[in-house]
């Protein structure tokens, strides 16, 4: 199992999108979260991603993007290496969170939910 | 209750009283029935000194409880009294958020521990994510989807409070329960 550390990241979880403030989601998953995820699919193994070590907590934008957004990525059709199911991406995380358990629950919704959300914004 | 202390107080001064004076002083009633009715006393001493000691554990899990809901709607208030514009990464705010969450999940697990029905749990546990999302999911806080958010927070946290006092006053049993699951999480 590979694994990754959020408060290697920031201890300061910021907005949701880049041009919108520092330590982003979208950040986050373009510079760590995607590229391990890739690593860990191609090798065939989980992902363990902690997110223990926030100075105050996690805005829902932050997880969301994070996480929904790499769900919507790679349930793309024609994504690169491969295109799969949010189960698929859910199955290939192991999320761990002693300092909030609750976190895992909602960053499962926010991964099978991902593309409910995407309809909503193009609505 | 402490009418009652004072009853059994008076029962037993006059037992003693009409012992002395049956016994000792005008021997008139047998010495097997006095002795009967000092067991009998005994008997209601020891019943009443169990109720009263479980009227008083019952108290602990309820007590827990309030504590949880008042908590948690001083937390619910904060964060839907933060004004229009708050940013969804507002470190205040999303701390906030973080404390309801421990909040809920401390009633949930005592309210679990103690044998409520898990749709009660889980519509507090939602109506929660629902308030983190309307405050944090977007750049700003939406105001319009926290209000009502917030007002099933509070509802179902007073249902569950309900719940847990019912199931408490049900029996020691219930709150033998609650004791053994403190245990393993303080251990």
């Amino acid at each position: 199992m590979s694994s990754l550390r959020v408060s290697d990241f920031t201890t300061l979880p910021g907005p949701r999108y880049i041009v919108e403030g520092p330590f982003s989601g979208e950040l986050f998953r373009d510079q760590r979260l995607d590229p391990a995820f890739r690593v860990a699919f191609e090798h065939q193994i989980k992902l363990e991603v902690n997110l223990d070590g926030m100075q105050f907590g996690y805005p829902a934008s932050f997880l969301e993007e994070s996480f929904g957004g790499l769900t919507r990525a790679w349930t793309k059709v024609g994504h690169q290496p491969a295109s799969i199911s949010e189960e698929e991406v859910w199955d290939r995380l192991v999320i761990v969170s002693n300092d909030q358990p609750s976190l895992i629950e909602r960053v499962r919704r926010y991964v099978l939910d991902a593309n409910k959300r995407k309809r909503r914004q193009v609505n | 209750m402490s009418n009652l202390w004072t009853a059994i107080a008076t029962g037993i001064a006059f037992g003693l009283g009409w012992v002395a004076r049956s016994y000792f002083i005008n021997p008139v009633i047998p010495a097997t029935v006095v002795f009967q009715a000092l067991i009998a006393i005994g008997v209601a001493w020891l019943i009443h000194s169990a109720l009263r000691r479980n009227a008083e554990l019952s108290k602990v899990p309820i007590a827990a409880a309030d504590t949880a809901c008042e908590r948690i709607n001083e937390l619910t208030n904060e964060c839907l009294a933060k004004p229009n514009g708050t940013l969804g990464n507002d470190p205040e705010l999303v701390l906030m958020l973080r404390r309801l969450d421990n909040e809920v999940s401390w009633l949930c697990l005592v309210a679990t521990t103690l044998g409520c029905k898990s749709s009660a749990n889980d519509m507090l546990r939602n109506s929660y994510e629902e308030l983190y999302d309307a405050a944090s999911l977007d750049k700003v806080i939406d105001h319009s989807r926290c209000l009502p958010a917030g007002q099933r927070v509070r509802a179902r946290t007073l249902r569950l409070q309900w719940e847990i006092s019912e199931l408490t006053l049900k029996g020691a049993g219930n709150a033998s329960r609650l004791r053994g699951a403190i245990h393993k999480l303080t251990d």
